[in-house]
């Protein structure tokens, strides 16, 4: 597989606002990639560069190994998805889809061909010689994605394009849009703040914040492996607790969950995995997510001498969600699965063990 | 809760009053233009006579062709010239002092029509051209921007800028991007622009009166020299029919607008 884009130190500055840097990344041909990150963090900026309407301050980008960063929009074989789609108001459907490809000065039955083929693919044969504005907004965002892909591009960008549609629609579009790429095997790069999105539809992610790349992966590589605090709080949802490292060997460490107030206790010490260079002393974070902390009936001997009073039960149909205070005095998130009857385990006031498997849970250096 | 405003004690009176002043001659004299007696008191049946009589008085007739010849050239080129304008003040990169610019382009709209035309006389006048239409068309081009420009520039205020983007996105130069795009956005804002300034060169009588030359009258002029004759029904014809022309344009051009803003 080729490379599709490689970004080589990308550097780009507003002003005195450094919106990216030294972002440096490749994407490969047919790929599913996100940026992914709050709003701020640059990630429309990175989308805008690629499309060519900003220019790079410093640094190189290649398509297909040819350098791009100085060719303006309108050179560039990349196409875009806008978030609020930008169809032209007094153009049909089929106009619109052919826009891209009279500017590219094809023929007019080629066109039409084309356009009938984009139009076919997203599923809107019978709406071709309707207005924009006589379509709802599930089928203008299908015309805008026909819009950019009948001049075939070598690169799709896609910014939100999924932001402005109600849940449900968001949801099957998700889908749709992932067997459109398998489809016609264009390499996609998608810009969302959404992780569930990104999660749900990439190959590979780039989790963003402030102008910087935290940290690149596969989806399951980012929500089970977070590099950082600001990765493990942004996929998903976690607890993280103040560590403190008592000794370490090889591949794995003892640490002590740490009190977080006054009249908390420290945890007993037990062995967690660690993957990054890590210090000895209370030097790093425990990710625990939701959904692997276990909460058991209080005994005495518990394991880690950890135990916890229900603050909150939250019944949500497929899972419980529980608020427990810790003895250590940290507020705590735990997801239940409800695997037998919708009948609450834990009430409000119960005293339970807290236990997780520590082979889930993650060290992070703070 | 607002009240409407009939809740206010006088508003029928003084709104009533307003219309009656207004409205009233211009009801007279449509209605005299169809008299068959020369009295413009008593009615004496009803006649076209008078349009015949007008559309056969050779002054007129020259009149009529000076003036229509003006208005479509002056509104033409200053429409031309205001859509050059509202995009540059709206699409290009911010100017310095661009405020003062845009005062500047509508600036005519303020100023007393008598300085306006005294000072296009004695412009023409230091620069020794001959006045005659020349004169009337370029002092007409310049007081007409305003009226094509105001509507203009409204219209692509409330095109997005997002949509050149997408043209240039999919290969559109900038030409073909203003040609395929913002010109057919903006067209409706264009052509109420240009009726606008189309009525507005077709009624001056001000500036064209003061710098004309032998042979070059418009029909405004034409008008108010023979109303130094007397007031014939013929000049009440030739007026109803001015009337019903500026009714249509300012209807069509407001209509034009209209239409657009509901559908964007």
């Amino acid at each position: 597989m080729a490379t599709a884009i490689s970004l080589k130190s990308v550097t780009k500055k507003f002003k005195d606002f450094q919106a990216l840097n030294e972002i440096s990344f490749d994407i490969q041909e047919g790929e599913f990639f996100t940026l992914l990150g709050p709003s701020g963090c640059g990630k429309t900026t990175l989308l805008r560069l690629l499309g060519g309407f900003e220019q790079t301050s410093t640094g190189v980008i290649e398509l297909f190994d040819e350098k791009i960063e100085n060719l303006p929009a309108n050179k560039r074989p990349i196409n875009t998805v806008f978030q609020h789609y930008s169809l032209f108001p007094h153009l049909t459907v089929h106009e619109n889809v052919q826009f891209g490809l009279k500017m590219q000065g094809v023929g007019k039955a080629e066109r039409i061909e084309r356009a009938d083929e984009m139009l076919a693919l997203v599923q809107l044969e019978l709406f071709a010689d309707r207005k924009p504005n006589q379509l709802s907004g599930g089928q203008q965002q299908r015309v805008a994605l026909a819009r950019a892909l009948a001049p075939r591009p070598k690169l799709l960008l896609l910014d939100e394009p999924l932001s402005a549609l109600d849940l449900k629609l968001r949801q099957s579009m998700r889908l749709e849009l992932k067997k459109i790429q398998q489809k016609t095997g264009i390499t996609f790069v998608f810009v969302t703040h959404d992780q569930e999105e990104a999660l749900t539809m990439s190959d590979r992610i780039a989790v963003m914040s402030a102008g910087n790349l935290q940290q690149l992966g596969t989806p399951s590589e980012i929500y089970e492996e977070p590099l950082n605090e600001f990765v493990a709080n942004f996929i998903g949802e976690t607890n993280l607790f103040n560590i403190n490292v008592l000794d370490k060997d090889e591949n794995s460490a003892r640490v002590t969950i740490q009190a977080s107030n006054e009249g908390g206790a420290n945890s007993a010490p037990f062995k967690v995995p660690y993957f990054k260079r890590l210090l000895i002393g209370p030097t790093a974070k425990l990710s625990i997510r939701p959904e692997r902390v276990l909460l058991t009936h209080f005994t005495e001997d518990n394991e880690y001498n950890l135990h916890a009073i229900v603050e909150e039960n939250i019944y949500m149909g497929t899972d419980t969600q529980y608020i427990v205070r810790l003895n250590t005095g940290k507020q705590v998130l735990v997801r239940s699965q409800n695997m037998t009857s919708s009948q609450n385990k834990f009430q409000k006031g119960d005293k339970v063990n807290v236990a997780f498997d520590v082979s889930t849970a993650r060290l992070l250096r703070v | 809760m607002k009240n409407s405003i009939s809740h206010y004690p006088g508003t029928k009176a003084i709104t009533i009053l307003c219309l009656f002043i207004l409205y009233t001659p211009l009801i007279i004299i449509s209605l005299y233009s169809f008299n068959s007696l020369r009295s413009i008191t008593t009615w004496g049946g009803f006649t076209f006579d008078w349009y015949i009589k007008a559309f056969n008085n050779p002054a007129i007739q020259s009149a009529t062709m000076n003036s229509l010849l003006i208005a479509v050239l002056a509104s033409s080129i200053a429409t031309l010239i205001a859509l050059a304008a509202a995009m540059g003040m709206l699409r290009g990169a911010p100017l310095k002092k661009q405020k003062i610019i845009v005062g500047m382009i509508n600036l005519p709209l303020l100023l007393p029509e008598i300085v306006v035309a005294v000072s296009s006389l004695i412009f023409f006048i230091a620069i020794d051209m001959t006045l005659g239409l020349g004169t009337i068309l370029i002092a007409h081009i310049v007081f007409c921007i305003p009226f094509a420009y105001l509507p203009i520039s409204t219209r692509l205020k409330d095109i997005n800028q997002s949509f050149d983007e997408a043209a240039y996105d999919l290969y559109a130069s900038r030409w073909q991007s203003f040609r395929h795009i913002t010109l057919p956005m903006a067209m409706p804002g264009i052509v109420s622009g240009l009726m606008l300034a189309f009525v507005v060169s077709l009624d001056d009588f001000i500036v064209a009166n003061m710098v004309a030359g032998p042979g070059s009258s418009t029909l405004p002029m034409t008008i108010y020299s023979m109303l130094r004759i007397g007031l014939t029904p013929e000049i009440n014809a030739i007026s109803t029919i001015l009337l019903l022309i500026s009714i249509l344009f300012v209807t069509a051009s407001w209509w034009c607008n209209r239409s657009t803003q509901s559908n964007s």
